[in-house]
């Protein structure tokens, strides 16, 4: 049972998930100092009701009874993807003191724009879960990687990604998970899918990243797009003056790997990154130049804690918030690269075999 | 036993492939010589290299390496070899180590056309691309399978990365980034839904070993590690060819190799830069 005190911030969950279920509950179980879990909806009521009595909250199947709710200060939307922008939207006028929600936070630059209004108007800070851009390895490098920014001229992200339930099991018990049929990556409306797909549910984590060292990130062009077997995206790209290089594949295999990389003549940046769902502390950043390499971390806390952390902050009022013109632009570059390359995919995918 | 060829080489030649340090390293195999007459010629592959390497076998060589081979028509050569039974092996970069003959059994099991090899290579600011490129077909050649088709997704100063098709009909994905941030190395990657088998190859001047690890739903295994550098590997083969009194297919490979890099020129493709 969660400790409940005035003390602690109540956080509401809109979507009760394998994410919440196995990324946010667990973290929240890490930071009972600091929040407890006041509120659970899920449409599904035995799923709601199962999950919220995990922590001790109440549950409900409606967005409208959570947000009225006076005990929920914090709002995180975890449902699908379609229904983020209203309900970040919709916790913004509600009057609630920050939210969080999960990646992407609209799927439209519209919708984008439209939440950014929104908050400006209401004054309720919100965050994006791109757990990696908390994660202190990353904000490690940040500090010490010195003009790599201004002379990368290579950036490389690669994700092999298992199946998230051998993950999942390590962080909770989860009770419900979405269908994933296997799917024909040579049909074109498949291939034009997963890579879509791929692009906004998973390299979606890290291009941030990417657009950080990438100042004319409005400047892109998709060079190639390839599927992969049994599915993902090996995508080609030049944004700007760099040459950029975006990798994912879902596999059956044990071994994760989650790398990202920017080079420019004289010094390179290595990020390899914990995977999702386990609390398995911060990714490792190595700096490489003139023949020295300087390592920073593994850190005991990972991205997800850290993003709970700066969260609480900002309801407090003890942390800047983050500026919303950039999460646009985190989701506009997203976008952008998402529709350019799986419209590539669906012209030229062949019978054959799904490439540009 | 061991036969001792003798060695002729160059200041040219000594510098790209470290060949004193080679023979040091063969003092039963390898004897270096000053004089005509020599059983090997080390020759370096700038342009030129060629005429270098056919006036060799013209001069009674029985066996020609050739340090780090720059793009050239070698159809003289090899017709010469090949009449002649001459051996012309070609140092290219990474294809020797001896880490390469390890994968390529592992990477022949999960080499179909559904596979993806993910080929990357880390070289020098300013280096020549084509030689670059043409290392790493070699590689490729030796570990998995000859590319047969590639055409730039991009390429400048900085590197390339291209498309390509594999003799089995795999997918490739080569790219190259040019930055002395990072040691010169080579990797290959395939990875099946179960599988996976990865190829990590350091510079040829260096013993540190190349690495293959196979993936499976077991677990990971790291096949036995060889300390042993891509040119003395180089020049252990040429020592047997030429013992045995065998020619080679490098040249062939290497006009083959040199013709999929002049098609996939940006230009001659019509292509992007």
């Amino acid at each position: 049972m969660e400790t409940k005190t005035s003390s602690t911030l109540g956080v509401g969950i809109l979507g009760a998930g394998p994410v919440t279920q196995a990324i946010h509950l667990p973290t929240l179980s890490r930071l009972r100092d600091v929040f407890h879990v006041a509120k659970i909806m899920d449409v599904d009521p035995a799923i709601a009701e199962s999950v919220a009595g995990r922590v001790g909250a109440a549950w409900t199947t409606s967005m409208e009874d959570l947000l009225a709710d006076e005990r929920v200060q914090i709002v995180v939307v975890c449902s699908p993807h379609q229904f983020h922008a209203q309900q970040v939207i919709a916790a913004c006028r509600a009057g609630k003191q920050a939210v969080l929600c999960e990646k992407p936070f609209a799927m439209s630059q519209a919708e984008a724009e439209q939440i950014a209004a929104v908050s400006q108007e209401t004054g309720v800070p919100i965050i994006v879960g791109a757990m990696h851009t908390f994660d202190p390895g990353w904000l490690a490098a940040k500090e010490h990687w010195g003009d790599l920014v201004e002379t990368t001229h290579t950036i490389r992200y690669s994700i092999v990604l298992p199946p998230n339930p051998r993950f999942e099991d390590f962080a909770t018990e989860v009770i419900t998970r979405p269908e994933s049929p296997r799917q024909d990556r040579r049909d074109p409306d498949v291939a034009a899918g997963m890579v879509r797909g791929g692009i906004m549910g998973l390299a979606i984590h890290d291009l941030p990243l990417v657009r950080a060292f990438c100042p004319d990130f409005t400047d892109l062009e998709v060079l190639s797009c390839q599927v992969p077997d049994p599915s993902g995206y090996l995508l080609n790209l030049r944004v700007g003056e760099r040459n950029v290089q975006v990798f994912g594949i879902n596999t059956q295999s044990w071994e994760p790997e989650w790398t990202f990389e920017a080079i420019s003549n004289t010094a390179s940046l290595r990020i390899d990154f914990t995977p999702s769902y386990v609390q398995a502390g911060s990714a490792t950043a190595t700096i490489s130049r003139g023949g020295k390499s300087e390592v920073y971390g593994p850190y005991l806390a990972n991205g997800y804690e850290s993003e709970w952390r700066y969260l609480a902050d900002l309801a407090r009022g003890k942390a800047a918030p983050v500026d919303v013109t950039g999460l646009i632009h985190d989701l506009t570059f997203a976008l952008e690269i998402a529709d350019t390359a799986s419209a590539a995919v669906r012209a030229t995918t062949s019978t054959k075999e799904a490439s540009l | 036993m061991t036969q001792q060829l003798t060695v002729l080489s160059s200041p040219e030649a000594d510098a790209g492939g470290g060949v004193p340090q080679v023979i040091s390293s063969l003092p039963v195999s390898l004897h270096p010589t000053d004089g005509a007459g020599s059983d090997l010629v080390a020759v370096a592959g700038t342009p030129g290299w060629t005429e270098k390497a056919l006036e060799s076998i013209e001069a009674g060589a029985r066996g020609v390496m050739v340090i780090r081979p720059s793009a050239a028509d070698v159809t003289a050569l090899r017709d010469r070899a090949e009449a002649s039974g001459v051996p012309v092996v070609l140092d290219t970069e990474w294809a020797h180590n001896p880490a390469v003959a390890a994968a390529a059994p592992r990477f022949a099991a999960v080499n179909d056309e559904n596979s993806l090899l993910e080929a990357r290579v880390n070289a020098p600011v300013g280096v020549d691309v084509d030689q670059v490129l043409l290392a790493q077909l070699a590689l490729i050649r030796a570990a998995v399978d000859p590319v047969v088709s590639l055409s730039h997704a991009r390429r400048n100063r900085h590197g390339y990365d291209a498309l390509a098709h594999l003799a089995s009909g795999a997918r490739a994905s080569l790219s190259a980034i040019l930055s002395d941030a990072l040691p010169s190395s080579a990797t290959l990657r395939i990875i099946k839904p179960r599988d996976a088998v990865t190829l990590a190859v350091p510079a040829s001047e260096t013993a540190a070993p190349g690495r293959v690890t196979v993936s499976g739903p077991d677990g990971a295994t790291l096949l036995p590690t060889q300390w042993e550098s891509a040119h003395r590997a180089a020049w252990r083969r040429l020592h047997a060819l030429a013992e045995a009194g065998e020619a080679c297919e490098d040249l062939s490979s290497f006009a083959a190799d040199v013709a999929i890099v002049t098609g996939g020129r940006p230009e001659a493709a019509g292509g992007r830069g």
